[in-house]
């Protein structure tokens, strides 16, 4: 499994986890798919949650709503954010 | 954890905690029990959880149908949300590199529960959580009748909400303006004020 892939599934487990999704398994969760348009059903406010997430668990900031929606597109994007700002 | 629900009778709904398991546990128990798609559910508040479940339990057993949009919703407690204020305050206080989350600070207002119930039962009349020293079901009961005596609501949910650590009391009561009101809204105010003095669990 590349770096990439285990970023992914790490970031899925922490977002069911902080983001309380307890019907929903990491393998439901599409990578590619859109974050905030999708049955996840998430919300302004797990945005947020995540936000607080990423600083907390690996010290990133993110720096304007532009980056944000870029990020947060899906988890694929945020997972590259990651791995590119921890490598 | 105890509720009471129903219009014309009153019935303990027993969540109680038992063999270890922690409230939390029980009150995501009581939601599959119930075997409803709400995820959203997850996300409440301890507060907002019990609140959800007795309104849900009093949705099923209700006795009169409502319009949504005439009916109210009037909580009343001594506490507010003390339990998920100091759990807001412990998530960010106790160790220094903690941040707040966000996701807990939205539920540190009782009138979220509210929300969370109107939004749930698409329930869109004139609302109001108040915070007082007693239950004073005389305030609650002009309040109410006063809406319901000028067709302002046909119906509302009555009750409170009080959760302090595995302390929880819920109490919900729907009524309408085809009841007696004169004397059933001011009978069984009185019937949820002499529960809750009567309770172990109550103030």
């Amino acid at each position: 499994m590349s770096t990439m892939e285990e970023t992914i599934e790490k970031l899925k487990v922490q977002i069911i986890e902080q983001l309380n999704l307890e019907d929903v398994t990491p393998d439901e969760i599409d990578a590619d798919a859109p974050l905030f348009d999708s049955d996840l059903g998430l919300d302004s406010i797990d945005a947020l949650e995540i936000i607080v997430m990423l600083e907390r668990e690996y010290g990133l900031k993110i720096q304007s709503k532009e980056e944000g929606q870029k990020i947060f597109y899906s988890l694929k994007t945020m997972a590259e954010f990651v791995t590119e700002k921890i490598a | 954890m105890r509720t009471i629900v129903n219009s014309d009778i009153f019935e303990l709904v027993d969540f109680g905690v038992a063999g270890g398991e922690s409230l939390n546990q029980r009150l995501k128990s009581a939601y599959r029990d119930l075997d409803i798609k709400y995820p959203k559910f997850y996300k409440m508040d301890t507060f907002c959880k019990v609140g959800f479940l007795t309104m849900e339990h009093l949705m099923i057993k209700a006795p009169v149908s409502f319009d949504p949009a005439k009916t109210g919703i009037f909580l009343v407690n001594q506490y507010s949300s003390i339990d998920t204020d100091l759990a807001f305050h412990r998530s960010y206080s106790l160790h220094e590199e903690s941040l707040a989350s966000p996701g807990l600070f939205v539920y540190t207002l009782p009138n979220i529960l509210i929300g969370e119930l109107a939004i749930r039962h698409k329930i869109t009349g004139e609302h109001g959580f108040f915070i007082l020293s007693d239950f004073q079901s005389d305030f609650i009961y002009l309040y109410v009748k006063s809406l319901l005596d000028s067709n302002v609501l046909d119906a509302a949910i009555l009750g409170t909400c009080e959760v302090f650590q595995d302390e929880v009391l819920c109490a919900m009561k729907l009524v309408s303006s085809a009841s007696v009101l004169d004397e059933s809204l001011s009978f069984d105010l009185s019937k949820f004020k002499e529960w809750i003095k009567k309770s172990p669990q109550g103030r």
